[in-house]
């Protein structure tokens, strides 16, 4: 059977030790820098899907590293404004992120000051 | 003459065999109590006065009414998701009855604290806590984003069609959930002051479903924070109702809100049933939510069109009925007259049962018959009716096959509705079995009324009271402090589980004051060796500790009432 592109076939129990070893730091920092990442984040109005915010900046702040966060998504997300100026209208929000380059979305849900989106990259 | 228990150390090496077991500075207290009592003045004055102190005099739990009490506190012990005993086949309603249940457990439980046993909390804050809490399990909450979807069958004629709905339970409308949340959880506070409810995440729910949605979202809510959703709805609907399902309002299921804002400005000062409470009165009034022709209340209203379902329903008229007389006696007492004319002989004859679905599905249901029954029979016990509860509960004694179970007392579920010989239904929905009924014998009149008109403050809160029972050996049919007397008056009975000796404390009595502990009568405290003593067995005893608490061990082989009451 050939190997997968990327695949490392070990020949002996002493260099995969050996490879453990001397790579253990650079896999660390590479999960670390492949963990959870927003990659988009938008807040909409359900009446006028034109009327949108990018809220990526603002998700990031909340959201940095760690392979799992909560993510308030009331109106931190907009700067404290509806985005769409009618109270009688909700907004929608919708992130995308990324679990080590895996392409993940929550939402849309309402925004909501009480409510937080849970982004993990282990369900 | 005053006792102090940190300056009487000095004794300690002339402690009775029978003290052994305590600690030393409990039983130097244990005997310096009993000396000061049996040498002084204040000994005999104490015994005096203690002669005018009847364990009668005070409220006490029977054994039916501890019995249902255990139910209920056995269901809230049940496991997340085991909703054993607390399922009927209401399927054309959403939410089905487990909401329902824990709500009225919870507010069961705190009538029972506030005027049974106000001086034994614990038991009831830990099964407060448990129901309140599976409130916010997703079994009873996650049928909201169907609920919110509304559609034109029964929510609006003109929608066009379902809507996408929303899945906050908390944020608008379902005021059957929220209403309730608030009414339990305010009433918790009110008891408690543990502020667990209050926090910003006091009320949490985790929207995690794992094979379908949008993705895990979690909605967190502050007591205050439902408070104020609540009364701002109650504004947004021109004080007609806050809405269960988008563009119906249900009469009977505001009733329950308006008592939780009512808790909440007695709490924190605000002032929200102050402002509901005449306006939505008036508004009863003029938009005839009570039929003054039929005497029946509206089903519900529905919101856009302005139109009144009808007719009633026994059980949303006992619904309304029973927790509107807590916030407005004199309304509920005149439609009542009215609705009693209409129901009471139906139910004692059997008659409301006659006309019972067939077994299985269907939209009205079976479930209603028994619900109505006693949803009626809860509002009879609380505007006072002790003639028709009586009838009532007879009614339910004979024909809805009442159990005993490991000291629970209830009416288990049985779909038997079809009249027997005598023309009586025997069949009970669970909603009825776990709690109405329980309700309708413990309130013997007016007890909600009065738990909202007299709000536990500092001065209730801070009473002597007796803790660390267990409640697996023990129940408790009395605990009362009464500050007028500075008297603790305490009734354990055995069970469910048999033990000979059991041990329990009593908490803020006053370090600076002498106290008489008697059992049964006789003054524990005072002598070696009381009555109750079994031979050969340990002996009864009380240990004092300096911060105002002591612990009594008893044998508990039958019911004994103790009174530990302050020395002149």
């Amino acid at each position: 059977m050939n190997p997968s592109p990327g695949t490392i076939t070990i020949r002996s129990k002493r260099c995969a030790l050996i490879l453990l070893l001397a790579c253990a730091p650079l896999v660390h920092a590479d999960e670390a820098a492949q963990g959870l990442q927003i990659t988009g984040c938008t807040v909409f109005s359900e009446r006028d899907k034109s009327i949108s915010l990018d809220c990526a900046s603002e998700a990031r702040k909340s959201c940095a590293g760690p392979g799992t966060c909560e993510l308030p998504i009331g109106l931190n997300l907009t700067g404290g404004k509806d985005p769409d100026g009618n109270p009688d209208t909700w907004e929608l929000v919708r992130v995308e992120f990324s679990c080590h380059g895996i392409a993940r979305i929550n939402g849309p849900h309402y925004q909501n000051d009480h409510a937080t989106m849970t982004l993990a990259c282990q369900r | 003459m005053r006792f102090n228990p940190r300056a009487e150390i000095s004794v300690h090496d002339r402690q009775p065999p029978r003290y052994r077991s305590l600690g030393r500075r409990g039983l130097v207290c244990a005997l310096s109590m009993a000396l000061v009592a049996l040498a002084s003045p204040a000994g005999a004055r104490a015994e005096a006065s203690l002669a005018d102190i009847k364990a009668t005099d005070y409220p006490s739990l029977t054994d039916k009414e501890l019995g249902h009490i255990r139910r209920m506190v056995d269901l809230s012990r049940q496991l997340p998701g085991d909703w054993s005993g607390m399922s009927d086949d209401l399927w054309s309603v959403a939410e089905r009855t487990q909401q329902f249940q824990l709500a009225y457990m919870a507010m069961a439980l705190a009538l029972v604290q506030h005027q049974y046993t106000p001086a034994y909390r614990e038991l009831y804050r830990e099964s407060m806590y448990e129901l309140i809490q599976k409130l916010t399990n997703p079994d009873i909450w996650e049928s909201w984003l169907n609920s919110s979807r509304a559609g034109t069958a029964f929510a609006d004629p003109d929608l066009g069609d379902v809507t996408r709905g929303w899945i906050d339970p908390i944020r608008k409308y379902n005021i059957m959930l929220k209403g309730y949340l608030l009414q339990a959880g305010a009433m918790y506070e009110m008891l408690h002051r543990d502020g667990v409810f209050t926090k910003a995440d006091g009320f949490t729910f985790k929207y995690q479903p794992f094979t379908w949605g949008n993705g895990p979202v979690t909605f967190r809510y502050s007591l205050s924070d439902v408070a104020n959703i609540v009364y701002r709805e109650f504004v947004d609907g021109n004080y007609e109702g806050v809405q269960c399902e988008p563009n119906r309002v249900f009469p009977a299921c505001n009733q329950l809100p308006i008592l939780g804002l009512l808790t909440h400005d007695q709490i924190f000062g605000t002032g929200y049933a102050k402002d509901v409470m005449p306006k939505f009165s008036r508004a009863w009034v003029e938009k005839h939510y009570t039929n003054p022709v039929t005497k029946w209340n509206v089903r519900h209203i529905y919101v856009k069109q302005g139109i009144r379902e009808e007719p009633g329903t026994p059980v949303l008229d006992g619904w309304a009925g029973s927790w509107m007389h807590a916030w407005n006696p004199e309304l509920a007492a005149s439609i009542y007259a009215g609705q009693k004319e209409i129901y009471l002989d139906k139910f004692l004859s059997g008659e409301y049962a006659h006309n019972a679905p067939a077994p299985g599905y269907s939209e009205g249901n079976r479930t209603l018959l028994s619900l109505g029954f006693s949803q009626f029979a809860f509002m009879a016990a609380e505007v006072g009716d002790t003639e028709a509860r009586a009838a009532l509960l007879d009614y339910a004694e004979k024909n809805f096959g009442p159990v005993w179970k490991d000291g629970a007392y209830y009416y288990p579920r049985s779909d038997d509705y079809a009249p027997d010989a005598n023309g009586s239904s025997h069949g009970v929905d669970t909603w009825s079995g776990n709690v109405l009924l329980a309700l309708a014998r413990l309130d013997k009149g007016g007890g909600f009324l009065k738990m909202y008109r007299e709000p536990w403050g500092d001065k209730q809160l801070k009473a002597p009271q007796v803790t660390h029972i267990d409640d697996v050996t023990t129940s408790v049919s009395q605990a009362w402090y009464d500050d007028k007397k500075d008297a603790l008056i305490v009734t354990l009975k055995p069970g469910p589980v048999a033990a000979r000796r059991v041990k329990f404390s009593v908490q803020a009595l006053d370090p600076a004051k002498s106290y008489s502990v008697l059992k049964d009568g006789q003054l524990l405290g005072q002598a070696h060796g009381q009555a109750g003593d079994q031979a050969g067995g340990p002996q009864d005893g009380v240990e004092w500790e300096g911060d105002g608490s002591a612990q009594i061990s008893t044998d508990l082989e039958r019911e004994h009432t103790f009174i530990i009451a302050a020395n002149e």
